[in-house]
C-alpha cells in the first residue's frame, strides 16, 4: 500500500531539526516570544486559577504588571511542589489549583513520589498533546524517526514520565510496544519477538535488562534496538560513564532527556550528546541562586526555575525544580535554546555539609558513574553523628571484580571523591545484588538524619 | 516553499474554517474531529511563533490574524446563503 500523503517530504526529512525556525531564534525573538507568552499565562491563572488569583491579590499582582521578563521574574511568587501536594491534600484530587472545569482533564498522571507524596497531574487532551511534543524534538534530534519502533520496558501505572513518552511517540508516528506487565526477562522476550528499534527505560533499568539477557545468554548487541532513549534519573548525557555502558551492552546509541513530571518532558537531548536543551516553545526557564534568590548569570550554576506554557489545567508558575545547572546560551549543534551541559548537576535539596563541605548528590553519583569497576548500583547514606552531617557511598563493584579487588577499588573511590570534592567520605563496597534495583525512579539517597537538624531546603 | 507569514496567514484562515464547521453541525463525532483539528492548528501557529491564547477554546481565539486574507470564509458564507 502506498501512502499518498507523506507524513514528511525529502526536505523535511533531510533536516536535523523538528522546527529549525524556532530551534535556532536569537535570543532576542526568543525573549519577546516569552514576553508574550508569559503575559498570556498570566492573564489566564489569574482568570482561571483559585490558587494564583489568591497568592496574585495577596500580594497586589496584576497581570499588567508583567511588563517584561524582569518583572515577571521579581514579581510573580516562586512555586513549589509542597503548595500544590497540601491544597491536594485539604481538597483531593487536586484542589484550587485546577484552572480548567473538571471535566476537561482528559488524563489524570502522577509524578513517582520519589520525594514523599505523589503530586496528581490534570492534563487536558491539548495539554497532553503538547506535553509529548519535547520527546519528538530529542527523537529528532536523536535520528529517531516515525518508522522506528519504541518499546516501553516500564510498568505502565500513573507516573506521568512515561506517558508523556507515549505521547511523544504517537506525534511522530511511531510504532509503540508497551511492555506493561512483563518482568525483566519478558522485556528480553518482547524485545527479541516483536523487534523493537528504540528502548524506552529509565537508564539503570537498561542496565539491568542488558546484565538480565547476558544471564539468559542473549547478547543485546545482536538484537534489533539501534538507539535506547532515557529520562527519570542522571542517563548517557549526564554521565559519560553510563553512555559507554549502555551503548556497549545493548550495541546501541543512547540518548536523554530531562523532564518533571508535573510540569513538562521539557530539555530534550542535544544532539552533541552531552546535555539537554530547554525546550523554550515549552517553557520559560531562569536559574535563581537557591540561597540568595537573586538571578545567576548566564554560564553560572543555580537552581532552574521553570514555567510551563503547556499545562493548563494545573498551571506551574516561576516553579521551584531544585535541580542545580548551569544554563548556556550556546551550542555548537546550532541549537539556541537554553543548553545544560551534564543535565543536573545537584539537588539542592539534597545537599549536604559534610565537615563543613557542601557535597551534592549528583556530584557524587557523577563520580561514581565515571569510576572503573563500580557498577551502576549504589547508594548514598545520609547520617548524622556529633553535630556533622556524614555520607556514606554504599556501592556494588562491577560484576568481574575479584572480591579481593574491592579494597583496592574502595580506596580508589574514596581518592576521586575527596580529590573532586574536597571532602572524605565513607566508602563501603556492597555484595553484588545487595541494592535494591528500580523500574521507575531509583532512589539513590537514604536520609537517616532526623528531621528537626536537616537544613530548610533537605526537609 | 511558503515563507512563515504564509503558513500563518493559511493556518489562521483553516481555524475560521474549522471553527464556522464546528459551530455548523451537530454531529458529536465530526464535532470531536474537528476540535482536534483546531487545537493541532493552534499548536502549529503556537510553534509558528504565533501567540494568541494559551488554548484554541477561549473566547477571541479564533481570529484572522491582522492582514490576513478572509477569502476563505467568505466563500464559506456564500455557499451557506446560497443554500438558504
Amino acid at each position: 500500500m502506498t501512502p499518498g500523503w507523506e507524513q514528511h517530504t525529502k526536505a523535511a526529512r533531510r533536516s536535523g531539526f523538528w522546527n529549525k525556525r524556532m530551534e535556532t531564534m536569537s535570543r532576542a525573538e526568543l525573549d519577546a516570544l516569552h514576553l508574550a507568552k508569559l503575559q498570556k499565562l498570566v492573564a489566564y491563572v489569574y482568570e482561571h486559577s483559585p490558587f494564583y488569583r489568591r497568592r496574585f491579590e495577596e500580594r497586589g499582582i496584576k497581570p499588567r504588571h508583567v511588563t517584561s521578563l524582569a518583572a515577571y521574574k521579581r514579581l510573580i511568587p516562586l512555586t513549589d511542589k509542597k503548595d500544590f501536594i497540601d491544597l491536594q491534600l485539604v481538597r483531593p484530587p487536586y484542589g484550587d489549583t485546577l484552572a480548567l472545569p473538571f471535566e476537561l482533564v482528559a488524563h489524570h498522571v502522577e509524578t513517582s513520589g520519589s520525594t514523599g507524596l505523589p503530586l496528581a497531574i490534570p492534563l487536558s487532551a491539548y495539554d497532553t498533546e503538547r506535553y509529548g511534543e519535547s520527546w519528538t524534538y530529542g527523537f529528532w534530534a536523536h535520528g529517531i524517526r516515525p518508522e522506528d519502533s519504541l518499546y516501553f520496558a516500564f510498568n505502565w501505572g500513573n507516573f506521568a514520565g512515561f506517558w508523556s513518552c507515549y505521547y511523544g511517540a504517537r506525534r511522530m508516528g511511531c510504532r509503540v510496544i508497551s511492555g506493561g506487565g512483563a518482568d525483566s526477562q519478558g522485556h528480553i522476550k518482547n524485545i527479541l519477538r516483536l523487534k523493537p528499534t528504540v528502548l524506552i527505560s529509565t537508564p539503570t533499568f537498561a542496565l539491568r535488562l542488558a546484565t538480565v539477557a547476558k544471564e539468559m545468554g542473549v547478547d543485546l548487541r545482536d538484537s534489533s534496538i539501534k538507539f535506547t532513549y532515557h529520562a527519570g534519573e542522571p542517563g548517557p548525557f549526564a554521565l559519560p560513564a553510563m553512555k559507554r555502558q549502555i551503548d556497549e551492552a545493548w550495541g546501541a546509541d543512547s540518548g536523554e532527556l530531562l523532564g518533571i513530571a508535573e510540569i513538562e518532558a521539557f530539555a530534550p537531548g542535544c544532539p552533541n550528546r552531552d546535555g539537554v536543551h530547554v525546550n523554550e516553545m515549552n517553557v520559560f526557564t531562569w536559574s535563581m541562586d537557591p540561597v540568595t534568590g537573586a538571578e545567576a548569570a548566564e554560564g553560572a550554576i543555580g537552581e532552574n526555575i521553570i514555567t510551563s506554557y503547556t499545562n493548563s489545567a494545573q498551571p506551574f508558575l516561576n516553579y521551584r525544580s531544585h535541580d542545580v545547572v548551569r544554563s548556556v546560551d550556546h551550542c555548537s549543534c546550532g541549537r539556541t535554546w537554553h543548553k545544560l551541559p551534564g543535565v543536573i548537576l545537584g539537588r539542592t535539596d539534597f545537599m549536604v555539609t559534610v565537615r563543613g563541605t557542601n557535597v551534592y548528590q549528583t556530584a557524587v553519583e557523577n563520580l561514581l558513574g565515571e569510576h572503573a569497576g563500580v557498577s551502576p548500583f549504589f547508594q548514598l547514606v545520609l547520617e548524622h553523628f556529633d553535630g556533622n552531617d556524614q555520607m556514606t557511598v554504599e556501592f556494588e563493584p562491577a560484576s568481574g571484580i575479584a572480591e579481593s579487588e574491592w579494597p583496592a577499588l574502595t580506596r580508589a573511590v574514596g581518592d576521586r571523591i575527596h580529590k573532586a570534592l574536597h571532602v572524605r567520605l565513607e566508602i563501603k563496597p556492597m555484595p553484588p545484588g545487595s541494592l535494591p534495583r528500580y523500574d521507575l525512579k531509583t532512589k539513590r539517597i537514604i536520609d537517616k538524619r532526623p528531621k528537626e537538624l536537616r537544613r530548610l531546603l533537605d526537609r | 516553499m511558503l515563507t512563515p507569514e504564509e503558513m500563518i496567514d493559511r493556518l489562521r484562515r483553516a481555524r475560521v474554517l474549522v471553527h464556522e464547521i464546528h459551530t455548523g453541525t451537530d454531529i458529536p463525532q465530526i464535532q470531536s474531529i474537528l476540535r482536534h483539528a483546531d487545537q493541532n492548528l493552534h499548536w502549529a501557529l503556537w510553534n509558528l511563533g504565533e501567540v494568541d491564547e494559551l488554548r484554541p477554546d477561549l473566547p477571541g481565539s479564533v481570529v484572522l490574524g491582522k492582514g490576513a486574507k478572509a477569502s476563505a470564509p467568505k466563500r464559506a458564507d456564500r455557499r451557506a446563503k446560497g443554500r438558504k
